[in-house]
């Protein structure tokens, strides 16, 4: 078979030619082509007169309708593929470009706002490092708006692994509580993380103690001031 | 092609013998695509006499091309009355009814099979080319078809090719022609 057709834009139209489906003038310019086109001759003589018989034969248009009843319910609408790159729409108004132009833009405008606007909304770790005051004496800390905050504190003689209890109070307030909590590292130094919504400015004192005691004796507090940034 | 035939004109036989061969086998792909067995021979065959008989008379410059597959369309026309008027006959007679019959289509049953086994098999995958074919059977025009379809005539013309494709390496795998 030759490898080219001599007028795809005229040869393009074989199948519909052979289903009767062309226009007269197409019919004429196609049965001209063919007169001087050895590609689409070839493929005139390998399947042509299946065609004839497609068209015509009984068994087949039944063989047709049957096939067509059996199967499920056929959409007449067009397909998403015909819908976004129909053929007859010349190449830069297809649909399919414009989704495409339009999801790229789309795509370059969200990672522009992650790329420029992210770094200001990575939450900023405020550490607070606690020492254990018995006079109430304060350190103070800036509130922080968008991060939060890392308490460490020294519980002198602590487990690690066993039961303590923390107690978070601002003023007279309970912030929250912890029972149990078992995180002292082997330094007797215990990290809590808490959000910074959580920390309003405020006086705040952080109690800890021994799970299994409620004394005094056993119990440590550290004070601190959140202040107005 | 056309210098082939101006060739031909001028009284090389060898020429003319290209031409003919040539046409013959066109005009024979061509009427395999209209008519069925071995009439699709016999129009290709007499399109070829009138055109060799009269392509002499033509006075050049001239588009043999077109003027050659005007005179094949009228031979397929002139077939198709012929037929039409043999299958009146036999309606009213039972003897020229069997003639009639015997002149129509008879494929090979195996080709036949063939293709239907390969419709259905189409019917499972892409069934829009399927209700192209059950619309031209019903008799619409291209223009009902494509506004029942919901697509333009290029859109149409794409199918049918891709349907084509499908059924032709469909039976190519099962190893049958026509």
């Amino acid at each position: 078979m030759t490898r080219h057709c001599t007028n795809r834009e005229v040869g393009r139209t074989l199948a519909a030619y052979e289903l009767g489906l062309t226009t007269a003038e197409e019919s004429a310019r196609f049965e001209a082509h063919v007169l001087n086109c050895n590609y689409c001759l070839a493929r005139l003589e390998r399947h042509g007169g299946t065609a004839a018989m497609l068209r015509d034969h009984p068994d087949l248009q039944q063989a047709v309708a049957t096939a067509l009843e059996s199967g499920p319910a056929i959409s007449t609408r067009r397909s998403v593929s015909d819908m976004l790159w129909p053929s007859d729409i010349a190449w830069p108004l297809r649909p399919g470009l414009l989704l495409g132009a339009l999801a790229a833009t789309i795509a370059i405008v969200i990672v522009g706002w992650l790329t420029l606007a992210a770094p200001d909304r990575v939450s900023v770790l405020q550490p607070i490092e606690l020492s254990p005051h018995r006079n109430a004496a304060t350190a103070a800390y800036p509130q922080m708006r968008d991060g939060d905050a890392l308490l460490s504190f020294v519980y002198p003689g602590a487990i690690p692994g066993e039961p303590y209890v923390i107690v978070l109070r601002r003023d007279t307030s309970l912030v929250f509580q912890l029972d149990p909590y078992r995180d002292f590292d082997a330094f007797g130094i215990g990290r809590l993380y808490v959000p910074g919504e959580k920390l309003a400015p405020g006086n705040y004192s952080l109690t800890v103690r021994d799970a299994g005691t409620a004394g005094d004796s056993e119990t440590v507090s550290y004070y601190f001031e959140i202040t107005q940034p | 092609m056309n210098e082939l035939w101006e060739q031909a004109r001028a009284g090389d036989k060898q020429a003319e013998s290209v031409v003919f061969d040539q046409l013959r086998r066109r005009f024979l792909a061509l009427a395999r695509t209209r008519l069925d067995g071995s009439d699709c021979e016999d129009v290709a065959h007499d399109a070829c006499m009138v055109v060799l008989r009269k392509y002499k008379e033509l006075q050049p410059p001239f588009k043999y091309d077109a003027w050659a597959v005007q005179v094949l369309n009228y031979q397929i026309a002139n077939h198709r009355r012929r037929a039409a008027t043999a299958r009146r006959h036999a309606a009213a007679s039972p003897d020229e009814h069997e003639r009639a019959a015997g002149s129509g289509p008879i494929p090979e049953p195996s080709f036949l099979q063939a293709l239907i086994d390969c419709v259905r098999k189409i019917a499972g995958g892409y069934r829009r080319y399927i209700r192209v074919l059950n619309l031209v059977h019903q008799g619409y025009t291209t223009e009902e078809i494509c506004e029942k379809l919901g697509v333009s005539r290029n859109n149409l013309y794409v199918m049918v090719t891709r349907g084509r494709k499908l059924l032709e390496e469909c039976l190519d795998r099962r190893e049958v022609r026509p």
